[in-house]
């Protein structure tokens, strides 16, 4: 994973504000994009909580095993 | 032909990985940067022009920032002779930061930079906090603690510490 040096050497931030900002910005895209392919393929919304605990429980188990 | 994405070829285990730090890194209760960056974070932060941040916080502070147009919030907590209404807007800044509870800056930066304010101030004689001193002195203490700290702020803190009173 890219240190908090190499992001902003990178992206170009002028301040830790800005890529703070950017981070929290990421974080946002990357949950609610993730909920709605989860929710693709679940068909109900009420259903992908407990989907995406059970993936996060299987990628657990597989990084453990590895 | 073999059309698949490169990222394809990669071992099963190793996307899964990746998808499970990604996963654990977007959850709202994980810390957005690792205790390594906060050197990195918090030089950088020192090295900002003031306007560059304050700015976007703040309004009608043009008066303000005339004032320290050309300085870094290092050289703000440096100066012999510190404005005021800087130190004020800084320390403010500072508690912004720490209260944004989504936003992902660091709150232990936040208070280093909350307390440099308040023993900046104190070293050129102003006050700009109403906590009491004892308040203080756990706060430049714990401030000084930290292993990531930049030899100008260690300075600074040790001073305000050696100093009585403090502010």
């Amino acid at each position: 994973m890219d240190t908090y040096a190499e992001i902003v050497q990178r992206l170009q931030f002028a301040t830790p504000m800005q890529a703070s900002n950017a981070l929290t910005t990421v974080k946002r895209m990357f949950e609610r994009t993730f909920r709605a392919v989860v929710q693709e393929y679940t068909g109900d919304d009420r259903d992908v909580d407990r989907e995406i605990a059970e993936l996060r429980k299987i990628l657990t188990d597989s990084s453990e095993r590895s | 032909m073999d059309n698949s994405p490169e990222e394809d070829s990669e071992p099963l285990e190793i996307r899964a990985q990746t998808l499970q730090g990604l996963m654990v890194r977007a959850s709202r209760d994980c810390s957005a940067w690792n205790e390594q960056d906060f050197g990195p974070m918090l030089t950088h932060q020192l090295n900002a022009p003031l306007k560059e941040d304050l700015s976007l916080v703040f309004l009608n502070i043009q008066d303000t920032l005339q004032k320290v147009s050309d300085l870094t919030f290092g050289k703000l907590l440096q100066h012999p002779h510190p404005p005021e209404s800087a130190l004020t807007l800084v320390k403010d800044f500072a508690k912004h930061l720490h209260r944004e509870g989504e936003a992902s800056y660091p709150a232990k930066i936040a208070t280093v930079l909350y307390y440099a304010s308040i023993a900046a101030a104190a070293r050129a004689g102003i006050k700009i906090t109403s906590l009491p001193t004892d308040k203080i002195r756990e706060g430049c203490q714990w401030a000084l603690n930290q292993t990531w700290l930049t030899p100008e702020l260690k300075q600074l803190f040790a001073t305000a510490l050696s100093s009585t009173p403090l502010a």
